[in-house]
């Protein structure tokens, strides 16, 4: 997601806006009559599971038996009947507040009810999911809004419908995909679902206090007055969300949960031009469960003034002339976010759908590191684990935070790589030929599709330096190679548009499959760059520094960790969204890493392009420039 | 939902003063916006009739962002001031059936070089010439069970069966470019067959009211005395704006209607789920 203002705070994603309304082409004329006109991460404290599990939620007592009249219901004359329905209720209340150089551009509350079921037919060996096809994007279950007052009639009446659509898809996506299959030779198809041990869990219902609404104004407004300061910087803006979102699950194996989440998000985003004219943009995005301490205004303010100085600053800084390879050292914040867009999406264990083009597959392709279970991918002092029912690192809360999964699940502390070792895979329910169970990470659905995702990714190692250590080290791989200077990293920008999954950069022949086909990891370009000067240890700011394509080799040859850490939290958007129109949602997901020095990384020029820069200087020049 | 299809169908129908209204806003009303006349990719269809008769003479049409209110009823079409900041004001579009004037914003035309303050669009358009209240007026009317009754010999006349009565509408669209069919579309919501040998009016479903500008408008033959006022949102170039249209029940000697889009999905497969009233 480009953390553009505006675009935040969507931890869940039923929908996703496509354009509003007809856009009419030239001599097309139009009068149509228009009568006047999400995040999940549990936060809230779990309550202990009822004996009857049903009697704890009035939609849910309402729901359960029309869940079983269409299980047993929904049939076609010759079709498969259901052999798993499942239903999400989700409630949620958001507001959001977008500031401008310290004043308000929106202040908004929104309030509403989603609706997703989902209907299996077939057998778990061979179903309706797990398939991507021509129009139909696999067959996606049932979404839509629904009414969110207490009376559980409209609700109900909604389920209905849903679970009739659904049913009906349903047919359809088996049929093809039975149709899909019988161009492929493979035998190893792994099943589309596996089995589990049914649970209930609860916890309260979620909302955010009161006070929480005009904090989050406060921030945005205050964080966005730093920008009076800096007359260099064209564009500011800082978007605020505020969530709380209440998730009931309840399916036809005996799963009952209701979880609950409360959080906040900031993005700020500004952008400039350097001097020669090349754009430049830095970005701050803040993704947090809100605790009792409320929002951290003051801190936001802090991190907006560093982001407004340190672009100020790139403004006037030199461009990285020359492509530079050698040693690169990543500050922790900056190596979490560098482990987002490499190790965070590609340790998912779900398989690639079946598909009826084989270029589909590359959508929800499983990750370069499929093929490598069992192989060593980092250092052989470094670990990777998962672990979902982790509140907070070193005092951070973490936005993973969960007790279920999306298939009603317990999520499982998972060890993904111990001593380098990649050792299994985050897993949902859909098994793939190498995991053949869950370990409690169906985080995102898309449509029928539920794919494994972390929650809080935590890299630690067993062998770290301290930071001056760190730099020292650099410098001596740098001087090793001949190199005048070094590189560290301490920011990299978030993904464009609506990436948010690891990109993935195909280097195939052409004469692979489009799964096996390699590719290498494309990083968002360094925003916050220094060059180290290895005779004098002098650093200085630069910009114009992408990163090379990133592969396993360059994870394998991390050479140090710091004795430090950062978390790193985000809205983890399924990269599938847009592939299942909308009927998708995500989940919150923090990572944290300690810095990382890296043995050789390849960084190129970035910002050859330009652009003139303003006829007339900026307004506030003449009244509150520095 | 128990109502018979109609199949397509050419014969006599009257349309409320809603529907009438849609009509005349699509047919009529898109063709009197003035960058349309000197668009050389547009139909052009009244660009060179100034002065002479496009409609029947008993008529007359204005564009009036002026008027607040027709019928008791509130015109969303009304403003003070149009989106380049000309102020609004009634304009006679046509005189007793003669062309005199076209909807103008700033972007002049030939014959017409001032805004007469109909410049209009959505936020981050450009604006252009756009409608406002667009008022159909008739010289000569009767009571609308005159109207029926003359609906009725009309069919007779013809020896149809029956003639439609389009008692209310959802919206429409026009072409009014020139690579496409220089056609419109009407789509009613409720549409009665008003049958010529006294069987009780019947509720049908299934139709659009289609037709080309030029024929259509020269089929009016009768208005009624009442008011029809149809508010909505008019979709264009400069985007979404607000518009009235408001006209008498109109008798039509010849409409042509084709069969609706419909979707062939198959009836939920349990009943509606019971559920006690709050």
């Amino acid at each position: 997601m480009t953390p553009t203002a505006g675009a935040v705070g969507r931890r869940f994603l039923p929908g996703r806006p496509r354009g509003r309304g007809i856009s009419a082409p030239a001599g097309l004329s139009v009068l149509a009559l228009v009568l006047a006109g999400t995040a999940w991460s549990a936060t809230a404290a779990p309550v202990a599971a009822p004996a009857s599990a049903a009697v704890q939620d009035p939609i849910i007592s309402a729901l359960e038996p029309e869940m079983e009249r269409g299980f047993k219901g929904l049939k076609l004359p010759g079709q498969p009947v259901p052999y798993q329905l499942s239903l999400s209720v989700i409630d949620f209340d958001r507001a959001e507040a977008i500031a401008r150089l310290g004043d308000l551009v929106t202040d908004e509350r929104k309030q509403g009810r989603y609706l997703h079921v989902r209907v299996r037919v077939g057998s778990p060996e061979l179903d309706n999911t797990n398939y991507l096809g021509d129009g139909m994007w696999g067959g996606r279950g049932s979404m839509r809004t629904t009414a969110f007052g207490t009376d559980p009639g409209p609700v109900l009446r909604d389920s209905w419908q849903a679970a009739d659509a659904a049913y009906k898809r349903s047919l359809e996506s088996l049929a093809a995909k039975v149709a899909a299959l019988k161009r492929e030779q493979r035998t190893d198809r792994p099943a589309d679902f596996s089995a589990a041990t049914p649970g209930a869990h609860w916890e309260e219902a979620a909302r955010f206090p009161d006070a929480a609404r005009p904090a989050l104004a406060d921030a945005v407004r205050k964080a966005t007055e730093v920008f009076r300061k800096y007359p260099s910087i064209q564009r500011g803006e800082a978007s605020g969300n505020l969530w709380a979102a209440t998730l009931r699950y309840l399916d036809t194996d005996g799963f009952r949960n209701r979880q609950s989440s409360v959080g906040w998000k900031l993005i700020m985003v500004a952008e400039t031009q350097a001097l020669d004219g090349a754009s430049l943009r830095d970005v701050y995005s803040g993704d947090s469960p809100l605790t009792a301490t409320g929002i951290p205004v003051e801190s936001l303010v802090k991190a907006a003034g560093e982001m407004a100085a340190r672009l100020d600053e790139r403004t006037r800084a030199p461009n990285l002339d020359d492509p530079y390879l050698g040693p690169v050292l990543f500050s922790a914040a900056a190596a979490a976010e560098f482990a987002r867009q490499t190790l965070a999406g590609d340790l998912s264990g779900t398989p690639s759908p079946v598909a009826n083009e084989d270029y589909m597959k590359a959508y929800v392709k499983g990750g370069q590191l499929a093929r490598f279970l069992g192989q060593r991918i980092l250092p052989a002092w470094m670990d990777v684990t998962d672990e979902p029912e982790r509140t907070e690192w070193g005092g951070t809360p973490l936005l993973g935070r969960s007790t279920v999964d999306r298939e009603g699940v317990r999520c499982e502390k998972v060890e993904l790589v111990r001593d380098g070792r990649l050792r299994t895979f985050l897993m949902s329910r859909t098994p793939s030929d190498k995991v053949k169970t869950t370990n409690g990470h169906g985080f995102i659905v898309a449509g029928n599709l539920v794919k494994a995702a972390p929650s809080n990714l935590i890299l630690t190692a067993k062998k770290t330096r301290s930071w001056d250590a760190m730099v020292a080290e650099l410098v001596r791989l740098a001087k090793e190679d001949g190199l005048p200077y070094a590189l560290i990293v301490r920011h990299i920008d978030e993904p464009p548009g609506s990436d948010n999954g690891p990109r993935r950069i195909s280097i195939g022949t052409g004469e692979e499959s489009a799964e096996e086909a390699p590719s290498r990891w494309a990083i968002s370009p360094a925003l916050d760059i220094v060059k180290v000067d290895t005779a004098t240890r002098q650093e200085t700011r630069i910009r114009g520094a992408l990163f090379g394509p990133i592969g396993i080799a360059e994870l394998k040859d991390i050479v140090a960790a710091g004795n430090d850490s950062a978390v790193y939290s985000l809205d983890q958007d399924p990269d599938i969204t847009d592939y299942y129109q909308g009927h998708a949602e995500s989940t919150g997901v923090s990572i944290v890493a300690p810095s990382l020095l890296f043995a050789q990384l390849e960084i190129r020029p970035l910002g050859k392009k330009r652009r003139p820069m303003p006829f007339l200087e900026s307004p506030l020049d003449a009244r509150t420039g520095p | 939902m128990k109502a018979p299809l109609v199949d397509p169908f050419t014969g006599p129908a009257m349309l409320s003063g809603r529907a009438a209204a849609v009509l005349f806003h699509e047919v009529v009303g898109h063709r009197m916006e003035g960058h349309r006349q000197k668009d050389e990719n547009a139909d052009q269809t009244f660009t060179k009739k100034i002065g002479k008769r496009i409609i029947p003479a008993f008529l007359s049409l204005y564009a009036d962002p002026t008027m607040e209110e027709a019928g008791g009823i509130p015109l969303m079409g009304h403003y003070k001031y149009d989106d380049e900041g000309v102020k609004a004001r009634r304009v006679a579009l046509v005189e007793k059936g003669i062309l005199r004037s076209f909807l103008l914003s700033r972007s002049p035309i030939k014959g017409f070089p001032s805004s007469n303050g109909h410049g209009r669009k959505s936020e981050g358009k450009w604006a252009v010439s756009r409608q406002s209240n667009l008022i159909l007026e008739a010289s000569r009317t009767m009571p609308v069970k005159d109207l029926r009754k003359k609906l009725i010999a009309m069919c007779k006349e013809k020896k149809k069966p029956y003639g439609l009565f389009f008692e209310d509408i959802e919206g429409g669209f026009t072409l009014t470019g020139r690579t496409l069919p220089n056609a419109f579309n009407v789509m009613p919501v409720v549409v009665w067959r008003i049958y010529a040998d006294g069987r009780p009016d019947e509720l049908v479903r299934g139709v659009d009211l289609i037709g080309t500008p030029l024929t259509t408008m020269d089929k009016i033959v009768a208005a009624g005395d009442d008011t029809g006022v149809f508010n909505g949102y008019c979709g264009a170039e400069s985007g979404w704006v607000p518009v009235s249209a408001v006209s008498p029940t109109l008798l039509i000697s010849d409409v042509e209607v084709q069969r609706k889009q419909k979707g062939q999905e198959r009836l939920p497969l349990l009943s509606p789920p019971s559920w006690g009233s709050k």
